[in-house]
């Protein structure tokens, strides 16, 4: 186990066509290694002349209009408020939905927000879902927090997986692909569907699409860093004089919003910090517009586009990213 | 000062490690944010004067393997 894979509850799954996402080499969420065609063994902090990324079509959506924000969790427009009906879950009474809700369909993916905050009932009932190498997984955290995050987030994984391919959450299980990676096997059959998890303080997103490599990532905005210290290097350079301009509370904002636009590129690339991201730039209108949607491509990756949503609220920062399936006749593509 | 010291150092003063942290603790099985796993990474190279190329990282996987890394690079 890698440095590059700290808080281990993160994973990609693979996609629609069953294609394994690719890991990246300091992911903290992911394992080592990278994909052919991408980057590797590029020092984190190396910055690249101008790099941008091409935006290729805007999307409007029904946020605040003072604030650009997502409803919070607990009033936000669902995505449909399934209950969570699988085979082989413990149901606690009470439990259904209480600590995981729906809330909000981003191009096709579905995400559920986890309410991460302490609660023994809540972790037992999680852990009464997870299967013995999960449990063992389990026990080797020696912090409650990550334990908690770990326990609450797979079980959610595992009621909206088996939820929504049809499965039994005892014949579900996650399995190691190549270079480390976590896939899902519903019996033999790799499940066809892409997924990522995030967690951030009290809060968790599991994302969950039909096909397309999948992102997503969420932070509590608590600044521990300086937005103009170090950490700066993992942004582009029009994104770090953004930063460096911008005061006070819209400094945190912009720093968490850019932050978590791109881990959830990374992520839905597979690549983690392998790729530096300071060699892409989040569409400005982004981060300096409040613009909650767009569709745009990595310069290093043309033809490839990715559906980049904010995610955030009051209560934390976030975003996902998407594949959006080639389809040269449909325009825009926009989803 | 060793590295390993300078590093362990470093690593109280800007981590949540604990007041007995396990320099052999798998990280993945910490509580390191991504977020502060790669703010240290760059502090790291600042402070070491050094460019931890990314595939390094996929095979530092404790305190004490990225001490013994920087000494090697060093």
């Amino acid at each position: 186990m890698a440095l590059a894979r700290i808080p281990a509850d993160d994973f990609h799954g693979t996609n629609a066509s069953g294609e394994r996402q690719r890991p990246g080499a300091f992911d903290p969420w992911s394992t080592s290694g990278a994909g052919p065609g991408e980057r590797e063994g590029v020092p984190l902090a190396r910055k690249q002349p101008e790099p941008k990324a091409t935006v290729v079509g805007h999307l409007h959506g029904s946020t605040h209009p003072a604030t650009g924000e997502m409803p919070a969790p607990p009033h936000a427009s669902a995505v449909g408020e399934t209950p969570f009906h699988c085979e082989g879950h413990p149901r606690a009474p009470g439990a259904e939905g209480s600590w995981w809700r729906p809330i909000g369909d981003a191009g096709g993916a579905a995400i559920v927000h986890v309410d991460l905050r302490p609660d023994e009932t809540r972790e037992a009932e999680a852990l009464r879902s997870l299967d013995r190498e999960e449990l063992a997984r389990w026990h080797r955290y020696r912090h409650p927090r990550p334990r908690r995050q770990f326990a609450l987030c797979r079980a959610v994984l595992r009621r909206v997986l088996c939820e929504r391919i049809g499965c039994a959450n005892q014949d579900l299980r996650f399995v190691s692909l190549e270079h480390g990676k976590p896939g899902a096997l519903a019996g033999e059959e790799p499940v066809r569907a892409s997924f990522n998890v995030s967690h951030g303080g009290d809060h968790g997103l599991v994302a969950l699409a039909p096909r397309g490599r999948l992102g997503v990532d969420v932070e509590e905005r608590s600044l521990r860093h300086d937005p103009d210290g170090h950490i700066r290097k993992v942004f582009a350079p029009r994104e770090q004089e953004a930063l460096a301009a911008a005061r006070g509370k819209h400094k945190t904002w912009m720093f968490f919003r850019l932050w978590t636009l791109k881990e959830a590129v990374i992520k839905a690339l597979g690549t983690g910090f392998s790729l530096d991201t300071s060699t892409f730039e989040i569409p400005p209108s982004m981060y300096l517009s409040n613009e909650r949607r767009t569709i745009f491509e990595l310069p290093h990756l043309p033809g490839l586009r990715w559906r980049l949503e904010d995610l955030g609220n009051r209560e934390f920062a976030a975003a996902v990213a998407l594949e959006v399936p080639r389809n040269p006749g449909s325009g825009t593509g926009v989803p | 000062m060793s590295v390993e010291t300078r590093l362990f150092a470093l690593a109280q003063e800007n981590l949540e490690l604990g007041r007995d942290p396990d320099w052999d603790l798998k990280l993945s099985e910490s509580d390191i944010s991504s977020m502060d796993a790669v703010a240290f990474i760059k502090l790291v190279n600042h402070e070491f004067g050094i460019e931890i190329p990314a595939e390094a990282l996929g095979e530092i996987d404790t305190m004490r393997s990225l001490a013994k890394y920087i000494e090697a690079a060093a």
